[in-house]
Order: C-alpha cells, then structure tokens, then sequence
C-alpha cells in the first residue's frame, strides 16, 4: 500500500506496482481535485488516512511561521462542525471540551472519508466519457491520537467505539506508539489494553522515530515492535504497518499482513509531525543492499556493472532494466544531480527534478518486489538470499546487518 | 416498558385493531420487475449522489424510496424553482415493483401530469428536503475553477489558446471570478497578488486526465519505461534554466472544453462572456491592471511597490 502525501506523488499513482492508495487527509484538502482525478483514473481501491494525531499539537501542523496552512484549517473545519471544539486554537485535548464532542468529531472524521471525494465531480468530470468510478474508500479508519499517555489511551478508545458506532461497519484502528512507551513493557501493556477488539477489521501499527537503523540495532527494540505485532494478531485481526520499510515487511511471517509505504526513499523513521520541504538531499535507494546510500557510493557499488551483473546484483527492476534496453545506464540517470547555490554564498548538491522523479519509479518498483518476494517465501529465506546479494555487491557490512534481522527473526 | 404495562397490553383485545393494519410486507422481497428511467441533468444526479453517501445507501435504493414516499403521501410535489436549462443529459433507473409503476401512473393521470416528470419532481422535492436536513449547501455557486480554466483555454487569446505561466493563468482567473462571483471568491492576497490554490490544483487535475499539451492520460497497468521516462521529461535537469510553463488543452482537452461548452445554454453564455474577458484582460499589462482594479489582493504582494513606481511612471507620461 502506497502513502500519498503530497500533490507530486498523484503522478506514480499507477496499478500494477501497488494494491492500494492510502492519501492523507491533509493532502486530499491541499488538492481535492487532482487527489479525486489520480484517483478515478485507476481502479486501485483507497483509502483516506484522517491524520487526527496531527492536530495533536500544534507543532505537528502549523507551519514554519506558526501559522495554520489553509489545508489544515479546511480539514480541522470539516472534522469539528456541529461542535465547539476550536481545532486549531491548541493541543487537541485541550481544546476538546467532553467525550460528547470527542464522539461527533469521530463521527465527523468518518463522514469525511465517505464523501469527501463523492462532492468532487464538475461538470466537466461528469460529461468526460472516461469519468470513471465513483470515489468510495475501501476501509473507513478511526480516528486516532498519538498513545503519549493514559489520557490519550482513554480518548483513542473512546474514538474507536463512537467510530464504529458511525461507521455500522468494521473499521480500521491505528495504534500509534510513542518511542518511550514502546520501549517499556508496562506501558505498551497499557496501551494494547486500551485498544479494542469489537467491531474491528484490522490494525495498524505505527512507532514514530523508529528508523530501520534503529529497529536493526536495537534488540529491545525490536522485540518490543515484535511484540505489539504479536499480541494484535493473536486477537485474530490482521494487522497492518502504516509506516513499513524492509525489516517490517520482513515481519510478514510473524503477524504483519500489510504495509504501508511513502514514496520517499530516505528513512528518517516517519516523524508525526508535517514534514517541511527543502532541498533533497543526494540518496538513492539501492535494492542489492536493502537500504539507500548516497550518490557518490551508488556510482561506485553500480556504475561499472553491464546488464546482466546489474540485474542480478544491484536492482532488477523494470525501470533499469528498461533503461539498459533504451541503451542508458541506469545510475546516469538515478544520479544525475546539480550544484544549488544559496544566498550566503554557500551551496550545495541535489538531485535534479527528473532524477527525482526516475528515483521514485525505482523505489516504487524495487520495494514491490520486496513486498512480493515476503509474501510468497520464508522471510528468512528472503533475507538469505538477499544477504548472498549484498555481499557480491558490497562486501561484509551490507551482509552483516541483514545478519542481524536474519538472526532476530531466527530467534523470536 | 414496566412489567405491568407489558402485561396490560398482552391481555388486550386486538382482533379490532388488527383489521385496521395496513397489511405486512413479505418476509422475502419479491423481485422488481418493473423499472423507471429517468432523465435527469447530470448536476440533479450528482446531488442525488452526495445525499446517498451522506445516508451511507445506494442512490438507487434512495430515489426509490424517495418515490415511493411521494406515492404514500398522496401530496403533490412542491412547484420547482426558477426552471433550469440545464439538460437532461443523465439516465436515472429505478428498479420498482409492478404494483408501485401503476400506482404512479394512476396517480400521475390524477394529477394530469406525465408520470416520468412526476417521478422526477418528487424525487427533486425529497432531494431538497433531505439536503436540507443534512445541511448540505446545493444552491448554484460560481462555476468550479477547472471547468472555468478549461473554457478559459478554449477561448482564443492574442497568440493561440496558450496561457504562458502560472502567474498570468491566476490572474486571468481571478478577473473572471471577480467578474462572475466576487462575493464567493476563493481568491486571497499573497505574495503576487491575487492566487487560489485551487487554480494549481485544477491545473495538475486536468494533467492527470491528460487534458493539457504533453500530458498523456494514466495507463491502466504498470508504467513502461516510456511512460517512467515521460514524466521525467517535463521536470528540470541540471543545466536547464526554470522554464515559464506554458498552460494549453491538447486535443483531447479542447474536445472536453467543447463538449462542456454545449452542454447547457448557460455554459454556453459562460464561454462567451470567458472569451470576451480574455480578449479584454489578456494583454501584455495584466498584472499591472489587476494591481490597479483590485489593490485588496495586492496587500501582501513582494512586488507591489514595483508594480506601483510601474503604475506612477506610466501615469506621468500619460500626462
């Protein structure tokens, strides 16, 4: 499942490299209308993440002067109408007056998703011979606050169970983890009590600041992720990672059944809050590895291999091998990058737009196949194989930290 | 219900009133076999749509009941607004029974009116009520921002149909929205002036349908290298200075612009007043002309000041 969470990333909405659409409700209110047109231009099913958790903190949505982003108070406006609740006016929970309002505001999150896409079509959509399908979410999702603490756990609860009520249906419920809670058993005890099993068609785990880096080196860590995957499946609902990379995929056999993915390659462990934008940083994302490095190490790992050894060792996606078939090396496209100059005088490099945008196809298609190879093998069977790979690409140090998730796996 | 008023009621007499009930549904629905189509204009359907999934049921299901409440109410529809001219471009098929389609003829030879406008004006009646209580607004707002870019780019300018940059589409739009709606504008002052975010939506909605020069509609299946490629092409590469883009319909957006443009006599006067704006505000000067006409969308402008010493000096050698 692919995460849409900017206006660019509506341009590799495509069927064939992904099952389904996850578009962030922030994202749908920043351009309805192309959100609506990506949309019926496929036949992937969708869903509308509400980003509740966003609105959490002011923080996590203003921008960088402070203010609301007008997507913000669009979306705040839809989700506290027929209230008093002044959503943008400070953290959530204070602004929230009793659990009555917390239940409409439920309500009104759910309402969004079924019709925020119905009210799209103009008069130009409806006469359009290839118009398309009408816009309804595959799973309705339930609203949800970051788990910081008790209070939180009690409102996420109660979201839940006015979500349920709303939706006359099974629903989809995030859990969101905090690092600190995560990490100790009492308190993630705490918080897999407060979730619900009534009425629920599926979880999905998300542990902000937990890079892959992390997870990998963390044994405790790890465990711990492990074990909220664990006790959730074993309540017989499939569980899902709303923010997944290699090792969560890697997870498949021990209870994760979907994940959830952006269409950015560098893994900064999918903070809560809105991410700024700012010049790209020179990374491209390396498949013989299972992880991105930068460009200058991609070039020297790839650039001297022909079709065959590239395929074989470093990617084998349908955009490189393409690439070879139209006689280009890959890599000369992937890490094609130009030299930015800032007003102070300093500078620096970034790749080019349309290395971006080759980059993003790569990604997308790479992680496919990393998505499919844990769904048809034994996920150590994969990392195995994988683990061969990287050493003929890359030598001990790629090897040795795909060892070490073989050897989690092995051992949980 | 207290144990005593449960208990009175049990030792009641009910043969009387159980006469008098109208008689139970089956226990199974029996099929529909008949069936009623209705033509309707694409924005009565749309509407019908929005209230369907706002109640969370099928439209179909819910026009029929909204019919088949008309019938049980034995109340005429309320007498419809300002006629539309909008045309009944939509098929609207409700599956009935045989026994409720003859119900509606008898009732519609009553009434003296054909039945399928009978069908229609209780549907629009229940629509307008049901969207009432939902509080949903369906009363004529301005035209969309995207159906007025596409006629926009339809109309003929100085140099073709081509808008060149993002700036000069913004402004051309706001003058046609000021014109048409300035109360409901969703036009605000920012850093150029006047600017809608819409309009940049709008603009990468009808490149995603593949309505605009270069654009290609999205493929059904998995991308080919080809079409990866394509949409690199249209971003920078290193050397490339950053290009004004250019805002044209392709064939395929022209034939959509067009068939929208037929589509009612009221979009058919939108595209020629749209292109008598063009004509007017498309010149080499619109911003400074906007910045003239309209100084509110220019209060938080980075170059008002330039645009203004551009004002005055044009002023003194007018003089």
């Amino acid at each position: 499942m692919v995460r849409i969470r900017r206006t660019d990333d509506l341009t590799f909405v495509r069927a064939g490299i992904m099952d389904e659409i996850i578009v962030n409700a922030n994202q749908l209110e920043n351009s309805p209308d192309s959100t609506a047109t990506a949309l019926r231009q496929t036949t992937l099913p969708f869903t509308v993440d509400p980003v509740l958790y966003r609105f959490q903190l002011p923080q996590w949505w203003r921008n960088e002067k402070g203010k609301s982003k007008r997507n913000y108070a669009r979306l705040g406006a839809a989700y506290v109408k027929d209230t008093n609740i002044q959503i943008t006016a400070g953290p959530l929970v204070e602004t929230v007056p009793n659990d009555d309002e917390w239940c409409i505001l439920a309500a009104n999150v759910l309402g969004y998703q079924r019709s925020r896409l119905l009210q799209m079509p103009t008069q130009l959509d409806l006469l359009n011979e290839d118009h398309g399908r009408e816009l309804h979410p595959v799973r309705l999702v339930a609203p949800a606050l970051v788990a910081v603490s008790a209070t939180e756990d009690r409102i996420n609860r109660l979201l839940v169970e006015a979500s349920a009520g709303a939706a006359a249906a099974p629903i989809a419920v995030p859990m969101i983890v905090p690092l600190d809670r995560l990490q100790d058993a009492r308190e993630r005890d705490r918080v897999l009590a407060t979730v619900p099993t009534d009425g629920i068609s599926s979880y999905f785990l998300w542990t902000p600041g937990v890079t892959e880096e992390l997870l990998l080196s963390d044994r405790e860590i790890f465990d711990a992720v492990l074990c909220l995957i664990g006790t959730l499946a074993d309540r017989g609902i499939p569980v899902g990672h709303l923010h997944g990379n290699y090792v969560i995929a890697a997870l498949h056999d021990l209870g994760v059944s979907a994940v959830v993915h952006h269409l950015g390659w560098i893994d900064k462990g999918e903070p809560v809050e809105q991410q700024r934008g700012g010049l790209r940083s020179c990374q491209t994302y390396v498949p013989g590895v299972r992880h991105c490095v930068r460009f200058e190490q991609a070039n020297s790992l790839g650039r001297t291999l022909d079709a065959d050894a590239y395929a074989e060792r470093y990617c084998e996606c349908a955009f490189c091998a393409g690439s070879f078939s139209a006689g280009e090396h890959p890599l000369d496209l992937l890490l094609e990058d130009q030299y930015v100059p800032f007003e102070d005088g300093r500078g620096r490099r970034t790749p080019t737009g349309r290395a971006v945008a080759l980059n993003t196809w790569h990604y997308l298609l790479s992680r496919r196949l990393e998505m499919q190879a844990f769904s048809n093998l034994p996920a150590v069977d994969v990392i195995d194989r994988d683990m061969e790979r990287a050493a003929a690409l890359a030598g001990s140090r790629d090897t040795s930290r795909l060892r070490r998730l073989a050897t989690q796996l092995h051992s949980a | 219900m207290s144990s005593d008023r449960r208990d009175s009621l049990l030792d009641a007499d009910w043969s009387t009133a159980w006469d008098t009930l109208p008689e139970a549904p089956a226990l199974v629905p029996r099929p529909k076999t008949a069936q009623i189509t209705l033509r309707v204009p694409a924005s009565l359907l749309a509407r019908i749509k929005t209230v369907a999934a706002a109640r969370s049921l099928p439209y179909h299901a819910l026009a029929r009941s909204w019919l088949v409440d008309g019938l049980r109410n034995v109340r005429e529809p309320e007498p419809a607004g300002v006629a539309s001219d909008e045309p009944q471009a939509e098929q609207l098929n409700i599956k009935l029974d045989q026994e409720v389609l003859d119900h509606l003829k008898v009732r519609a030879n009553e009434l003296r009116r054909p039945y399928h406008r009978l069908a229609r004006e209780w549907i629009e009646t229940a629509l307008g009520r049901e969207e009432e209580s939902l509080g949903i607004d369906a009363s004529p707002r301005r035209p969309p921002i995207k159906d007025l870019m596409v006629l926009l780019l339809h109309t003929p300018g100085k140099d073709g149909t081509a808008v060149r940059g993002t700036t000069r589409l913004q402004k051309l739009l706001f003058v046609i929205e000021q014109k048409l709606a300035a109360e409901s504008t969703s036009f605000y002052a920012f850093n150029y002036g006047p600017f809608n975010e819409e309009v940049n939506d709008a603009a990468h909605a009808l490149r995603l349908a593949g309505f605009l020069s270069g654009a290609e509609p999205t493929g059904a299946g998995p991308p080919s290298f080809a079409e990866m490629m394509a949409t690199a092409v249209e971003r920078s590469g290193p050397r490339d200075e950053v290009d004004v883009e250019e805002y044209a319909l392709n064939e395929r957006g022209h034939a959509a612009a067009e068939r929208l443009r037929q589509s009612s006599h009221a979009y058919e006067q939108l595209y020629a007043y749209v292109r008598s704006l063009r004509e007017e505000w498309d010149t080499p000067d619109l911003i400074d002309r906007v910045y003239e006409t309209y100084p509110k969308y220019t209060e938080r402008s980075l170059i008002r000041h330039k645009v203004t010493k551009r004002l005055d000096s044009r002023r003194s050698h007018d003089l």
